[in-house]
Parts: structure tokens; C-alpha cells; sequence
């Protein structure tokens, strides 16, 4: 029979022992890539594995359950190197069913992940992948996204391919690998980008037009169903093309044409050969079939199609210059009210050393004054700050074409010290999304250094919430921007406008005759070329007042050396006639919208201010940042391919054929 | 009662009583005004210059007033920081300089009152402070955002904190002078400052508030790496108990005060007289440092004996008890962390074929094991080792045992060594056992188990070139955990023993230390090794020879050929010769030297110590000389028994 302290010592060994076998328990073990029995998850970074590292990252789930339970539980990215955790967010799959599940973040500088499905005690499904893309998106080349769920992909191979190794060279003038890759499309000719295919499912297809501002083109097959993306990756569709983008549909099937249409920011305008001009972007028809058994002709022609057609300018201007708003009103309010009391307070306080003479009841006394007399105003100072809203500067591009606008802002909000962090604007179709492009940091020497590749021809990166679903945006937007006292962050703001008219333009080139090339340095200078008369003619109908209008010429005659590219430039104000105008000569590095220009490529187009935001408006009552200074809305257009003068085309391919005769 | 009692007693000491009326008058006012919005004003421009770095160091965003508020307690902590040690630091100096120290020493009046009123004033300061703070508190809390309980609780962790600090700067200041106090003062802030600031989940010693202070920061950092976090309670609670331990033990040293007696160079208050010094230039005759060991001596005497018994406790038995239990904790988790490394691998089958790359784990084990010994045998010689000062003295252990602090000196390190080794032998054998049980291999790595089959083992296990099974094949771990222990062991020994003569032959513990460890740890350690390695492409055969026994003096070189990594020099084995000789000539040289250092300070330094049971005959018979707990007399009795002779 147990005595009574032998039984207390055997109920606390076996507490000990439970405690062991407990804290054995709580170890989480980490096998290698565990899942769980009828569980399937695949999971896609980007574009088929393809993404940008400045840009949005998308990340799409595609879970299937086979088993009979409910499965939830929380999707979690861990950094490798770090150990940083972010929590993708929540993922419930019932029992036999597919779930889909997408989100976008910015992951800038990871470079190794884990990502894994787990409830916290065990570990559904998990995987190691590498967040290092293959390849970023070269400014050289163009992406086209073939969207189809079949595994197909889009056989480019033209003859010009096996040659195509001339046009592959990146930015920085090193052998792009993406662009040399047997899929791509290199097409024949001055300033014509490869093209590379990639094939994008449903599941992986964004929820929200930033991450597609990396592509430039989209096609769809003819037996795709409408059912491919739901309304709001139609929504997202219509908006990419706003900003750019063109879509590639099938003449033959009405049900896909439709389903895009009725979810355009605005109808755009139709043009005589059948495309559909939507703000900066397309929607384009063919006909034939992509997969033919008898050759890829049509999808050669997209290509083709897409390769002659420029980058986007419309995220240039904004981010590379940043905003320069100057001094922020508020928060130099606030910060100065703060210095001022307390500054004033140590005089007060350090006068006493004047009082050595002074009795102690005196000095007391004096003390209790000026601590009382502080505290007043400290208080006062306190609810003004509280009260006191942010400062808020914005300034805004808008592209002007087919029918409408889309306008670009970019805002900087500082905070004064107030609980001030929400930001609500309003606008057809109006987003707002905090950018978090990584920002310039200071040096140990002085000065700002920008850290990392900053790419500017895609929307800034951000982070999406993946349950982005409280009401497509419509016509208003608020967000929560968190922000320390008197630090600024960056906004990016979206909206669309229908116009009731179109911006054309006439342009007229009369070459003087034949000049012939200058030596500068080295090198020729084929500027004497490009000496002629200019008449410019615009008809602007569509209701915008449009101020301080020149038109911009760019032309690139070719590469001198690696990284090093020569561009002519050309400014003229509309509305005049130019004799004999002189070309200038840029470095490829002043002139941002041109970085990407390849050689033998012309762009041209019309830059000027709007007096007002077009459509984007900062809702001042529910903002709780006040706007100053006097914001600058940019506009431009650009001038299409068969606007620029036949003559000015012969100068300028003669140009590229004499320097590719020069570089041989 | 009477605790309230001795408290008000103690606002009665002359110290308390002129701190009050200095720190309430005009120029402390002004000055601690200024300065602590100066500070405040100067970390608030850092919060406007930087923003973007205070959001990326705060994790998250934060709001003014939490912003503020974590300012306002960073600048307290400052401000309290710089404010007292300048503050404490003439405690002894004042009146030395002004000359009336000895007046002190004559009143009678315990070292510990005399300091106490000056700790007690520390509280004064914190209040003009606070009152100070006043405005900016009405500020934080018009602006919101700040969790207040959490602000309460720091700022109550700064007054507990500024207690701790000014009782360790009054204990540094009996020791050393009043610039190196302040400079070790202010860089142990420092240091444990940028420890708790450190974004890691588990602090055991938190000896300033920052991290209570920080804790949200720290957490969201902590967060997003994914680590584990603790509460806010937590970590208060442990700051709280840390700091009040620290005051606690501080106010226990300044009590017990400096282990030193009067010798005859110190009998002299206020002067220095060493033999020979009569032919001595005066500028050769300043020993200031000797000088204050003298004074602090004499001010000793005035020390009450009633609780003098606990004085072997405090100075070894504490020391002594937490090496032995930081030594047997570190041994548990080394082991503890085995065993969850190695119960992860249960249900794997351990093959022969990738047994090595689990075996070679142990070697980091090992290493493991090595820093605990290295570490605590270096703190026990450090702590364990008493300047000449202490000679002569005989200290009460036991009602009859009276010990000298050589001899317990010698006992607590002794212990030590048995514990390190004892405990990292235990560990080491049962890490083997273990290993031996789950691979079913004596050694690390089969011998029999060629190179090419290192590339076969499983992708969850480390993957192990060849070079590390030709290296570690046939290796015995309990045969090298022995073989480096004993090395360890020897070394700290010798060490010890060195740092006993150096320090017999100073004044001062601090400066023997200073130039006895390092000067080992270079001389003996690294140079030695430094050369073989350096010098072994040398084709000069005989200096290439020379250079490699003459690096086999050093521990570290055996450590290295141990671990297999001198096999191109010494091969895997060597038996350590010069080591050994080298070694056991420094112990007995040392152990010589001791003892004839320690009969000739008995002859001509330390003055007429009584035998231990003389001393109590004297102090129980009446008109006996009055003896203090050391069995030495006063200075007063001294006057006295020498005017009644005279």
C-alpha cells in the first residue's frame, strides 16, 4: 500500500513525465515536402514562374481536396535566408472541391522560400521554391501571355528566330538568356523587340491590373470559354488595357469579345480596320487559328504585330523623377510647434540657474509655474497636433486615346504626428495602391542612393490583400496608409475617363536634301540627315483644355557600345511651322521615357499639362491628408505609327542602314 | 518597523542631508533642465531626420505618441545613465581632496551609512526629473496611442534601475578611482544596453530596462523573422528582478567592503612608506593607488562584526555556488539540445551509410562543451584570485575555523575544476553513449566505410564531403573529449597560478589581471600556434621543425591536432610534450614563487596578526585590545594601545 509521500512523489513524477512528453510534443516536425493524403496544391509565382522584382508579384493556389475533411488553415511564405514569415492569408478547401486563391506582394530582396498550408499544429502541404525569376522582363523584348487552361503553348518560331540573336541584347547591353530562348519571336527589321510567349491559367491570373503591366500583350484562343475568368478578371482585363495593354481576341467567337467589352472602363473607339482603341491600349481581332497543323502564320502575325509596337510610357515621368513637393506645410507645423514649447520650456527651466540668490520656497514656487504653465501648452500643442491632418502632394499622368483617358497619379502623403492614415479619392473607376517600390535610402556619405534596378515601365510594386473583394472599385476608393510621424509614403493612384472626342494630329516632314553625317569623335553624326521643314496640325476634340502642347520626337540610330545607346531628340511646339530644325542629341539616361528605346526606333508624341485632373479627385472629407501646393496632370499622346510621315521614315531607315554598315 | 525606522535614520546621514540641499537649489534645477530637454529635443531630431530608419528599426508603424513616449524613456534612461556615476563618483574623492577623509574614518561612522545617504539622494534626483518630465507626459497623453500601463511600468523600472546603478557605481568606486569608475560605469551601460536591445526572444540577464522599454519593437522584429516572443510582463518582471538583485548584491559589497587589511606600507593614514623609500625621490614615493586600498582599509575597520560570518559566503560561496549552477545548466542544455537534435532523427533508420553525417554533429557538441569549461574556469581564476592586499588576513568560516583568502581561494577553484570537468565529462560520455546506442558505431565514422560512399546519404541529413570521412574515420569522441579536457583543465590551472603570483605581487587585482590573462592567452596560446602554422611552408627543415614543437606549448595547438585539424603539420595524434613540460614547469615555478612570496609579506608587509583563537581571547577578556571580525584592531585601538604602551 502507497504511503502518502510516496504517492505525492509518484503524482509529481508523473507531472514531470507529462511535461516531457508535452514539450516533446509541441516540436513541429518539419519533414521533407509533407502532404497531406488527397491534398493537391499548385502554386505559381508570376507568369509561369516569370516575374519582375520591382514589380507586383503575383502569387496563385490552385488546391484541391480529394479527402473528406475540410481542410483550413493559413498559407504562410517564410524568407529562408531570414526567417521571415508573411502570412499570405487564409485558406479553407472543402471536402472534394478546388479552391482558388491569389494574392500579389512584394518580396523584393528574398531570394530562397519556403511557402507552406498549415493550421499551426500540422503542416497540410509545404514547399521550397526559389524566388530568383529566370530572367526579369527586359526593356528589349515584349511578353505576350497566351491565357488558356489546356497546358498549350504558343509556337513563334519564325525564320528570323535562329538570327534573332542581334535583338537579345538587354538594357545594360548583356545576351539576354529570356530573350534568346527558342520560343521567342524576332522579327526582321529596325527597332523590332522579341517577342517571348508565356502561358498564363485561369487560377494565375491576377486580381488586379498592376502585376499585367509588366506584359504588353494578351491573346486569347478561339475555343476559350468566357468562363476562363470570372467578372472580376474581366474588370482587371479591361483596365490593363486602359493603361496599355493589347488583347489579341478571335473574330470568330462573339461570346469572349462581348465579355470583355461590357467590362472596359469605357467603349473606346473603333477604328477602320477593325481594332478597338481603348486609352493607351487595343483589342485587336484576327482570324485563322493559333494552333494550325499547318503553320503558326497567325500567331507569327500577332507577334509580329506586338514586337513593332513601343513600351508604355505612361508609368515613366512620375516615378524615376519622383515628387519633389518641397517642404511639407503640416508636418513642419507640427514638428516646429513641438520644438518651440520645449525649447522654450529649457530657457524657462535653465533660467533658474540664474536664481542662485533666490530662497528655496521661491525657487519651488517658480518650478511649480513654469511646469504648470508648460503642461498647459504642451496640452494645447497636443490637440492641435492631434487634430491636425497630413499633407498630401500629388501630380498625375494621363494618357489620351481611343475614346478616353486613363490617369496615372502618383501621391505622396507625409504624416504631421496626427492619427492621420486614410487616403480616399474619387474617380471613374478609381484604385489606390501604396507603392512599395523600394525607396532611396541615405547614404554613410550624404545624399540619397537608389538601391536596386529601378524599373519604371510597369506599375510601382504593391501589396494586394488576397481578400481584395469588398466592391470592385467604382467610383471611389479609401485606404488605410500606415505611416510614422512625418515620414512619407507613396501612393499610386488609377482612374478612367470617357471623352467625347478623339486628339489627332497632322504631321508634315520635308527633308532639306542630302546632308551628309559629321564626324563626332569616333563616330558619325547622322543628325545633318534628319534637317528638314515640319508642319504640325492638331485637332483636339476631346473637351480637355490642353496647355504648353510639343510635340517629341525620339530616334535611336543604333548602339555605339555596350550599354551605350545614342538617341535624337526632337522638341516642337504644335500648332507652328518649323524650318530647317536642328535635332539634339541625348544621353539615353536624361530622357526617361525613351530607356527603352531600341535602335532604329522612332517614337513620337504629344506632351503637355491639363489645367485640372481630368477624373482623379482627393476626397478631402474623408482624407485625412490636406493637400498643398499647386499639383501638376500631365497628359500625352501618342503619335501612331501611320501618322509619322512616310518621308521622315525613308531618313530615318537610311540613317540605320548607313550605321549598320558603320558598326560592320 | 524597524526597517522604516533604519530608512528614516538614514535620511538623517549627512550624505542624504547634502544631496537634498544641493539637488534642491538653483544650479542642479537649471542644469538637469537643460540637459534633459537638450536630450529629449536632440533624440526628437533624430526622429524628424530619420523616419524611414525609426519605422524600419520599430517593425511597424507607430504613432506620435507611442513614439514619443518610448523617447521620453530612452532619454530618461540617458540621461539617469550619464547623471549618476558624475553624480557618485566624488564619494570618497570629495572628501580626500578637501582632507577631511581621515575625520571620517575617526568618527566611528560605518562605510555603509556614510554611502547610504548618497543612494538614498538618488531617489531626490529621480523625483526633480520626473517633476521635469511633467509637460512632456501631458503631451504623450493628449496625443494617444501609448499603452500606459506599459509606460507606467518602465518608468518604474528606471527608478529601480538608477538605484541599481548608483549602488554598483558607490561599490566600484572603493575599488577603483573615480575616472576609471566613471568609464566602466558608463561603458557597462553601454554594453548590456546594446545587449537588450538585441531583437533575440530569450534574455535571461536584463540589466537595464531597454528591453522592457523596446519590447514592442522588439517583438514585431522578432515577429517577422518568425521567432518566439514573450509578454511584456515577462520581461518587466525579469529586468525588475535582475536590477534588484544587482542593487541588492551591490549594497551587500559596499557592507562588506574591499578584502584588504592594513599592512605596514598602508599603516600610515594618508601615506604610503615601503622599505627603502627613505633614499626614494619623492616623486618615486606618490603610489596613489596604494594610498586608497590604505584609506579604504582604516574606513573597513569602522564596519560593524556582527554580521562578519556571512563574509565567506558573499565572497565565495556566492560566486563559487553560481559558477557551479551556471555550470550544470549549461551542461543540461547542451545535452537537453542533443537529445532534441537527435530524437528528430527517430523513426529514421540510421544505415551505415550515412551514419557519419550524424557523428560529425557531436564534434560541435564537443565544442560546445569546451566554451563552458573555458569560460568558467577563466571566470573562476579571475574571481578566485585576491591581491596582496589580503594578506594576512584570516577570515571567520566557522566559530574556531579561520581561513586565510589564499586558502579559500584555492578550495572554490578547486571545486570548480571538479565541477567542469565532472559535469562536461558526464555530458560527453552520455552524448557517446547515446550516439553509440542509436548508430551502433564506437566511433564517429566507421572506419571501414570508403570515401565514395559519403555522397549517399539522405537528403534530410547534412551532406558530408569526403574530405570529412577521411578526416574524422576511426575517431573515438569519449577518447577526445578526455584528452581535451585534461588540456582545458591544465591550462586554467597554470593560468590560475600565474594570476596568483601576479596579483601577490601587486597592489592591485585589477592591473595583475590585466597582465596576466592576456599576456597568457597571447604568449602561451596563440603565438605558439601562430608560428607552427605560419612557419610550416618554410623549407627550411630545421626552422620548419623548431616552429612546429614550439607550437606544441600552446593548448590551443593540441585542441587543433585533436580535432583533426593539424593533420598536415602533427598528424592525428601527438602526445603534447612541450606542452606538458612547459605547463608543469609554470605550476610548480608558480606554486615556489607563491610560497615565498606569501613568507615574505608575512615577515615584512603585514603587520601583527593575531592567530584566530588569540583573537577571541582578546576581544572576550575586558581591557583586551578590541579586535574587528578580521582579527585586527581599529585604528582608534591602535592609538590607544600604543599611547597606553608608550
Amino acid at each position: 500500500m502507497l504511503q502518502k509521500p510516496d504517492l505525492l512523489l509518484l503524482i509529481v513524477a508523473l507531472l514531470l513525465c507529462c511535461c516531457v512528453q508535452s514539450a516533446t510534443a509541441q516540436i513541429q516536425r518539419v519533414s521533407e515536402e509533407p502532404d497531406y493524403p488527397g491534398l493537391d496544391i499548385q502554386m505559381t509565382l508570376g507568369f509561369d514562374g516569370r516575374f519582375e522584382f520591382n514589380g507586383p508579384l503575383p502569387i496563385s493556389f490552385l488546391a484541391s481536396n480529394q479527402s473528406e475533411k475540410i481542410l483550413e488553415g493559413d498559407l504562410l511564405l517564410e524568407n529562408s535566408e531570414t526567417g521571415e514569415v508573411i502570412r499570405l492569408g487564409e485558406l479553407v478547401v472543402g471536402p472534394r472541391s478546388v479552391k482558388k486563391y491569389s494574392t500579389i506582394r512584394q518580396i523584393q530582396s528574398w531570394v530562397t522560400a519556403v511557402v507552406r498550408f498549415t493550421d499551426g499544429n500540422t503542416i497540410f502541404w509545404e514547399r521550397q521554391l526559389s524566388v530568383t525569376s529566370e530572367g526579369s522582363f527586359p526593356e528589349n523584348g515584349s511578353y505576350l501571355l497566351f491565357l488558356d487552361d489546356g497546358g498549350r503553348e504558343l509556337n513563334l518560331k519564325n525564320p528570323a528566330t535562329t538570327a534573332g540573336e542581334a535583338s537579345a541584347y538587354d538594357q545594360s547591353g548583356v545576351l539576354s538568356p529570356t530573350l534568346l530562348q527558342p520560343t521567342a519571336f524576332h522579327a526582321e527589321g529596325a527597332g523590332m523587340r522579341p517577342v517571348i510567349p508565356v502561358t498564363v491559367r485561369s487560377w494565375e491570373f491576377p486580381r488586379h491590373h498592376g502585376p499585367l503591366t509588366l506584359a504588353q500583350g494578351l491573346v486569347l484562343d478561339v475555343d476559350t470559354s468566357p468562363q476562363i475568368l470570372d467578372e472580376q478578371q474581366w474588370s482587371v482585363l479591361g483596365r490593363w488595357i486602359a493603361t496599355g495593354g493589347i488583347v489579341f481576341l478571335p473574330e470568330r467567337n462573339a461570346e469572349l469579345q462581348r465579355a470583355l467589352r461590357e467590362r472596359l472602363p469605357f467603349p473606346g473607339s473603333q477604328l477602320p480596320d477593325g481594332t478597338t482603341s481603348v486609352a493607351a491600349g487595343e483589342i485587336r481581332m484576327y482570324s485563322g487559328q493559333l494552333f494550325d497543323p499547318a503553320g503558326n502564320d497567325t500567331a507569327v502575325s500577332i507577334a509580329r504585330r506586338l514586337s513593332a509596337r513601343a513600351h508604355s510610357m505612361l508609368y515613366r515621368e512620375l516615378v524615376p523623377q519622383g515628387i519633389n513637393p518641397g517642404s511639407t506645410p503640416h508636418s513642419a507645423a507640427s514638428s516646429q510647434k513641438i520644438f518651440l514649447l520645449f525649447l522654450g520650456y529649457m530657457l524657462a527651466t535653465g533660467g533658474v540657474l540664474l536664481m542662485y540668490k533666490r530662497s528655496r520656497q521661491y525657487l519651488r514656487g517658480y518650478l511649480a509655474v513654469v511646469v504648470l504653465t508648460a503642461s498647459v501648452f504642451a496640452g494645447a500643442v497636443g490637440v492641435s497636433i492631434r487634430r491636425s491632418e497630413g499633407d498630401l502632394y500629388w501630380q498625375s499622368i494621363s494618357e489620351i486615346g481611343g475614346g478616353g483617358l486613363v490617369q496615372v497619379g502618383n501621391l505622396r502623403v507625409t504624416s504631421a504626428g496626427g492619427s492621420n492614415f486614410r487616403l480616399a479619392a474619387t474617380g471613374s473607376g478609381v484604385d489606390l495602391q501604396i507603392s512599395e517600390r523600394e525607396v532611396p535610402r541615405r547614404s554613410l556619405f550624404g545624399g540619397w542612393v537608389r538601391s536596386g534596378f529601378q524599373r519604371i515601365s510597369s506599375q510601382p510594386s504593391f501589396t494586394l490583400p488576397a481578400d481584395w473583394s469588398a466592391g470592385f472599385p467604382g467610383s471611389a476608393a479609401a485606404i488605410e496608409v500606415p505611416v510614422v510621424p512625418w515620414n512619407s509614403r507613396e501612393v499610386t493612384a488609377h482612374a478612367f475617363r470617357e471623352l467625347p472626342g478623339d486628339f489627332s494630329l497632322q504631321l508634315g516632314f520635308r527633308s532639306s536634301g542630302s546632308e551628309t553625317p559629321n564626324y563626332s569623335g569616333f563616330q558619325k553624326d547622322y543628325r545633318p540627315l534628319l534637317k528638314g521643314s515640319w508642319s504640325i496640325r492638331t485637332s483636339n476634340q476631346t473637351g480637355l483644355a490642353l496647355n504648353d502642347m510639343s510635340l517629341k520626337i525620339r530616334f535611336c540610330p543604333g548602339s555605339f557600345s555596350v550599354g551605350h545607346r545614342r538617341v535624337y531628340a526632337l522638341n516642337l511646339d504644335v500648332e507652328k511651322v518649323w524650318s530647317q530644325q536642328e535635332w539634339d542629341e541625348e544621353n539615353i539616361w536624361s530622357d526617361n521615357r525613351t530607356e527603352g528605346l531600341l535602335s532604329g526606333e522612332l517614337v513620337a508624341w504629344v506632351e503637355g499639362t491639363l489645367p485640372q485632373s481630368p477624373t482623379l479627385q482627393i476626397d478631402a472629407e474623408r482624407s485625412e491628408f490636406e493637400q498643398y501646393g499647386r499639383p501638376v496632370h500631365w497628359f500625352i499622346w501618342r503619335v501612331p505609327p501611320e501618322a509619322i510621315p512616310e518621308s521622315l521614315r525613308q531618313v530615318t531607315a537610311e540613317i540605320s542602314r548607313l550605321h549598320a554598315e558603320q558598326e560592320q | 518597523m524597524r526597517l522604516l525606522q533604519n530608512v528614516r535614520a538614514l535620511r538623517e546621514t549627512p550624505g542624504y542631508l547634502r544631496d537634498r540641499g544641493f539637488l534642491l537649489s538653483s544650479t542642479p534645477i537649471g542644469i538637469t533642465g537643460i540637459l534633459l530637454n537638450a536630450a529629449l529635443l536632440g533624440l526628437l531630431m533624430a526622429l524628424l531626420s530619420m523616419p524611414e530608419e525609426l519605422e524600419y528599426f520599430f517593425g511597424k508603424t507607430k504613432q506620435l505618441g507611442e513614439m514619443l513616449g518610448l523617447q521620453l524613456l530612452v532619454g530618461v534612461f540617458g540621461l539617469v545613465s550619464i547623471l549618476t556615476p558624475l553624480r557618485l563618483t566624488d564619494v570618497f574623492l570629495g572628501p580626500r581632496l578637501a582632507g577631511y577623509f581621515d575625520q571620517v574614518v575617526l568618527s566611528g561612522i560605518t562605510p555603509l551609512r556614510f554611502v547610504a545617504g548618497r543612494l538614498l539622494s538618488q531617489g531626490l534626483l529621480l523625483s526633480l526629473i520626473f517633476v521635469l518630465l511633467v509637460p512632456w507626459i501631458v503631451m504623450i497623453v493628449v496625443l494617444g496611442g501609448t499603452t500606459w500601463l506599459q509606460f507606467v511600468a518602465c518608468l518604474m523600472l528606471i527608478w529601480v534601475y538608477s538605484f541599481m546603478l548608483a549602488a554598483v557605481t558607490l561599490l566600484l568606486s572603493m575599488y577603483l578611482n573615480e575616472l576609471l569608475t566613471f568609464v566602466v560605469v558608463i561603458a557597462g551601460v553601454v554594453f548590456m544596453g546594446f545587449l537588450g536591445l538585441a531583437p533575440i526572444p530569450l534574455q535571461p540577464a536584463v540589466l537595464t530596462p531597454l528591453p522592457a522599454v523596446f519590447h514592442s519593437s522588439i517583438s514585431a522584429i522578432l515577429e517577422i523573422d518568425g521567432g518566439q516572443t514573450r509578454s511584456f510582463f515577462s520581461v518587466w518582471m525579469s529586468s525588475l528582478v535582475c536590477m534588484i538583485s544587482v542593487t541588492v548584491y551591490a549594497i551587500a559589497g559596499i557592507w562588506f567592503g574591499p578584502l584588504a587589511a592594513v599592512h605596514r606600507e598602508t599603516s600610515t593614514f594618508g601615506e604610503v612608506v615601503c622599505r627603502g623609500d627613505a633614499t626614494q625621490k619623492r616623486w618615486f614615493r606618490l603610489r596613489f593607488h596604494i594610498r586608497r586600498c590604505g584609506e579604504m582599509a582604516f574606513f573597513y575597520m569602522n564596519r560593524a562584526p556582527s554580521k562578519a560570518p556571512l563574509e565567506v559566503l558573499f565572497r565565495w560561496g556566492l560566486p563559487l555556488a553560481l559558477l557551479l549552477v551556471s555550470v550544470f545548466v549549461a551542461g543540461v542544455l547542451i545535452w537537453a539540445h542533443f537529445r532534441l537534435l537527435f530524437e528528430q532523427l527517430d523513426g529514421t533508420p540510421i544505415q551505415r551509410d550515412n551514419a557519419w553525417a550524424t557523428g560529425t554533429k557531436l564534434l560541435d557538441y564537443l565544442i560546445g562543451l569546451q566554451i563552458v569549461a573555458g569560460i568558467s574556469t577563466l571566470t573562476a581564476a579571475l574571481v578566485f584570485t585576491h591581491s596582496r592586499q589580503t594578506a594576512g588576513l584570516r577570515l571567520p568560516l566557522l566559530r574556531r575555523l579561520r581561513l586565510s583568502p589564499l586558502l579559500l581561494d584555492s578550495l572554490c577553484f578547486l571545486s570548480v575544476i571538479f565541477a567542469v570537468g565532472g559535469t562536461c565529462g558526464i555530458c560527453g560520455t552520455a552524448m557517446n553513449d547515446y550516439w553509440r546506442e542509436l548508430s551502433g558505431s564506437p566511433t564517429l565514422i566507421p572506419a571501414e566505410i570508403p570515401a565514395a560512399d559519403a555522397g549517399s546519404g539522405t537528403e534530410s541529413l547534412s551532406t558530408i564531403p569526403d574530405s570529412y570521412v577521411t578526416r574524422y574515420a576511426g575517431l573515438y569522441f569519449d577518447e577526445l573529449l578526455a584528452t581535451v579536457l585534461v588540456l582545458h583543465l591544465m591550462s586554467a590551472m597554470t593560468l590560475w597560478l600565474c594570476l596568483q603570483l601576479a596579483a601577490r605581487l601587486t597592489w592591485s587585482w585589477g592591473f595583475a589581471a590585466m597582465l596576466t590573462v592576456p599576456g597568457y592567452l597571447f604568449i602561451v596560446w596563440l603565438i605558439p600556434t601562430a608560428t607552427a602554422v605560419v612557419f610550416d611552408e618554410f623549407s627550411l627543415a630545421g626552422f620548419q621543425q623548431l616552429a612546429r614543437q614550439f607550437g606544441l606549448v600552446s593548448p590551443l595547438t593540441g585542441f587543433l591536432i585533436h580535432h583533426r585539424e593539424l593533420g598536415g603539420i602533427y598528424g592525428n595524434t601527438n602526445p603534447l610534450l612541450p606542452f606538458w613540460i612547459l605547463h608543469s614547469l609554470l605550476c610548480v615555478g608558480s606554486l615556489w614563487l607563491l610560497r615565498r612570496r606569501e613568507r615574505w609579506l608575512q615577515t615584512y608587509s603585514v603587520l601583527g596578526v593575531l592567530q584566530a583563537g588569540a583573537a577571541e581571547t582578546a576581544m572576550s577578556e575586558p581591557g583586551g585590545p578590541a579586535m574587528n571580525s578580521r582579527g585586527t584592531e581599529s585604528v582608534a585601538d591602535q592609538r590607544e594601545r600604543s599611547v597606553a604602551e608608550a
